[in-house]
């Protein structure tokens, strides 16, 4: 079906129908790629940083509790209270508050006078009492009132602060354990295999999901996403970067207040394309389809409108072979369908065409045969025997007839011809009518005689002269006459009336009692090739062609020419009129 | 003297024939259409008719069915003329009862001999 030629029809449509689907289709899926491409990200992104803020906000708060938690405890007024006091109380702040480790009371030297330590649960006093006179975060908090320490590692590499105050003339130190750092930023998702991380301002690891990691002391310094952080660079997409394990990641942070750490949040770059991806694919697969389904519309459709076009083409080309009887027949209910009709009835005329071009062949054949028969047989019976000179007198006056028919035939087809291409000129010549008539009229009496025949002339009204074409009219009149007396039995009557209609008109009537014109052939024996009798008997009434010179003569002297012939009874006869004008 | 009536609308054909057949001590009748040819043989029974197939208004082949439909008519041998290219009329001629069959343009002298033998003179 697909056989490719690029001027076809169907590879035309078909290119056409392809580039109109896939164009568009492509066009949107690449724009919603795209927009939604932009706004997944987003939406990604915004996500972490929501999550970085999250962890930023709460780290930030418990260190302002704590703080709090110590400046209040520093402002006690110490010097009052039984040393068994303070450690009640201690021991109560460090139940209620796990994520201390240590409270510590010193005097204004320096010297710790009270120190309870947390440890699985349980607080002891210790007793290895240090004076932290040169430490700063003795001499740090009593000069500036308060300080919290940088990051700091236990002999158990796990990380702690100390936060310090000064109080009523002493100063109260706690160590704070960074777990519960921890602990947030395990239980914290991005995406699938996203995580976040807490670095300090020197980019030492502070807390990750892998604890040993941050037991490991890792410093982070180098990393990308670190970098920026220390170098304050703040951006506003991710930073993309090759993580230690050497996956691709997208990275951002945040900075909690007054720490002066940062929050990470790292997610494998894969992860952060899949939902993008995932859709691409989608859109990819749905263009397919759709352009997959729309060329198969598409060749449905040219299928449609081909098939017919081929049948059409198949079908003319059996017309000019001359199979005119051959139909088409296509239901598509459109133009096609329309043009189909329209071929069907060209079709149809063409047949008519022929059939009347055949009709006519044999007609003007069998019209010219049959004088040529009468004229053989006639020089046959000459040539076989001796005969007398009267005898052979007959006989050429027969052959002599039979020519003057053949004669009038071949004149009738010239003459046809040649009005139908207007090259026919009237020599008009002004001629007394009645002498004309007598001549006609004479040698059709004759004719009538011999077939036992009635012939009469008669003239109503006076009869002018007329400026016509007498060779023409004569033939016109010889025509009509012949044919009356074709159409009658023996003993039938034939008349020649000429009337003269209100002084401007000659009305000519040949009428006979012969079998007369059935009322459908009325107009149409005066058209080329039409005859009263179809068939085959039409061939021989030679009316056919004698009278369409009639119809066209009598026009060409600007006439008119028709016939009367009531139907019933058979035999009531016929009348053809002709008229013609005084003044030309 | 036998009768012949002469059927055939180019009248000089039929002119032919009958001056022929006169000479040949027929007595000849002439007609121009197939309503002529049906009224004339019922009117003077002839010994033989000559009828050509293509006539205005009847046939020779219509014409030669309703002679022998008619019991008058129905004995008058009938030979027919006709053109070659109408081969097919001449059978189904044939087969109404024609008693023969002579193609134009014809021998005159072929025509007699055909007359003669089917009036059983020789």
């Amino acid at each position: 079906m697909l056989n490719i030629k690029v001027k076809s029809l169907r590879t035309k449509v078909l290119i056409l129908f392809t580039l109109s689907t896939i164009i568009p289709i492509a066009f949107i899926t690449i724009i919603i790629i795209s927009i939604s491409n932009k706004s997944l990200d987003n939406s990604i992104y915004h996500q972490q940083q929501e999550i970085i803020n999250r962890v930023a906000d709460r780290i930030y708060l418990s260190m302002d509790y704590t703080r709090n938690l110590v400046s209040s405890l520093a402002r006690q007024n110490y010097q009052k209270m039984s040393e068994l006091k303070i450690i009640s109380t201690f021991t109560d702040i460090l139940k209620l508050n796990p994520d201390i480790m240590e409270i510590v009371l010193m005097n204004a030297r320096g010297q710790e006078v009270v120190k309870i330590s947390s440890k699985n649960g349980k607080c002891v006093s210790q007793k290895n009492l240090m004076n932290r006179k040169k430490r700063e975060e003795f001499y740090e908090a009593k000069n500036k009132n308060y300080y919290i320490s940088p990051v700091l590692f236990s002999a158990l590499r796990l990380p702690y602060q100390i936060i310090s105050c000064r109080g009523n003339g002493n100063v109260l130190l706690v160590k704070l354990n960074l777990e519960n750092i921890w602990e947030l930023i395990s239980e914290i998702e991005i995406g699938k295999r996203g995580y976040a991380f807490v670095v300090d301002n020197t980019g030492i690891l502070i807390a990750h999901p892998h604890k040993e990691r941050v037991i490991a002391h890792t410093d982070f310094a180098n990393l990308s996403i670190v970098k920026n952080f220390l170098n304050h660079r703040k951006k506003t997409s991710w930073e993309i970067y090759n993580d230690e394990k050497g996956e691709r990641v997208a990275s951002l942070y945040g900075t909690i207040p007054e720490l002066n750490w940062a929050v990470i949040a790292q997610l494998p770059y894969s992860e952060v394309r899949k939902p993008a991806k995932e859709m691409i694919f989608q859109s990819v697969l749905w263009s397919i389809v759709f352009s997959g389904l729309f060329l198969f519309l598409g060749i449905k459709f040219v299928s449609g409108l081909l098939n017919p076009l081929a049948k059409l083409r198949n079908f003319v080309g059996k017309i000019s072979e001359g199979k005119f009887d051959t139909r088409i027949k296509i239901n598509s209910g459109d133009e096609i369908e329309e043009l189909a009709n329209a071929f069907n009835s060209m079709a149809e005329s063409l047949r008519k065409l022929e059939e009347l071009r055949q009709d006519l062949i044999s007609m003007v054949v069998h019209d010219l045969k049959s004088p040529l028969s009468g004229v053989i047989g006639s020089i046959d019976y000459l040539l076989s025997t001796g005969k007398d000179i009267k005898e052979q007198k007959e006989i050429i006056s027969i052959i002599k007839n039979s020519v003057d028919s053949l004669l009038g035939i071949i004149q009738n087809l010239l003459d046809i011809s040649r009005m139908e291409e207007d090259k026919l000129e009237l020599r008009k010549e002004n001629i007394e009518l009645k002498t004309f008539l007598q001549g006609t009229a004479e040698q059709f009496t004759l004719l009538t005689q011999v077939e036992n025949k009635q012939f009469s002339v008669n003239y109503e009204g006076a009869i002018p002269n007329l400026r016509i074409d007498s060779q023409i009219i004569k033939r016109v009149l010889n025509n009509l006459l012949h044919n009356s007396l074709c159409h009658t039995t023996s003993h039938g009557k034939i008349w020649l009336n000429i009337k003269n209609i209100n002084n401007n008109t000659i009305q000519f009537e040949v009428e006979d009692n012969g079998s007369g014109v059935p009322e459908e052939y009325k107009t149409k024996i005066f058209e080329k090739f039409v005859q009263v009798e179809r068939k085959r008997a039409h061939l021989r009434t030679g009316t056919g062609l004698g009278l369409t010179f009639c119809k066209m003569a009598i026009e060409l002297h600007g006439g008119k020419i028709w016939v009367e012939s009531p139907c019933q009874p058979e035999g009531a006869g016929s009348k053809f009129s002709f008229t013609l004008p005084i003044d030309n | 003297m036998k009768k012949i009536l002469i059927a055939d609308d180019e009248r000089n054909i039929c002119t032919l024939l009958s001056h022929v057949l006169i000479n040949h001590k027929y007595q000849t009748e002439t007609a121009s259409n197939g309503n002529d040819a049906l009224a004339k043989a019922k009117k003077i029974l002839p010994d033989l008719i000559i009828l050509d197939i293509m006539m205005p208004h009847l046939d020779g082949l219509q014409v030669l069915e309703v002679l022998k439909s008619t019991p008058a008519t129905k004995n008058i041998p009938v030979l027919m003329c006709t053109e070659k290219t109408l081969i097919g009329d001449i059978e189904k001629a044939m087969s109404l009862g024609a008693a023969g069959y002579i193609i134009k343009p014809f021998d005159i002298n072929t025509v007699l001999k055909k007359v003669k033998q089917i009036l059983g003179e020789i």
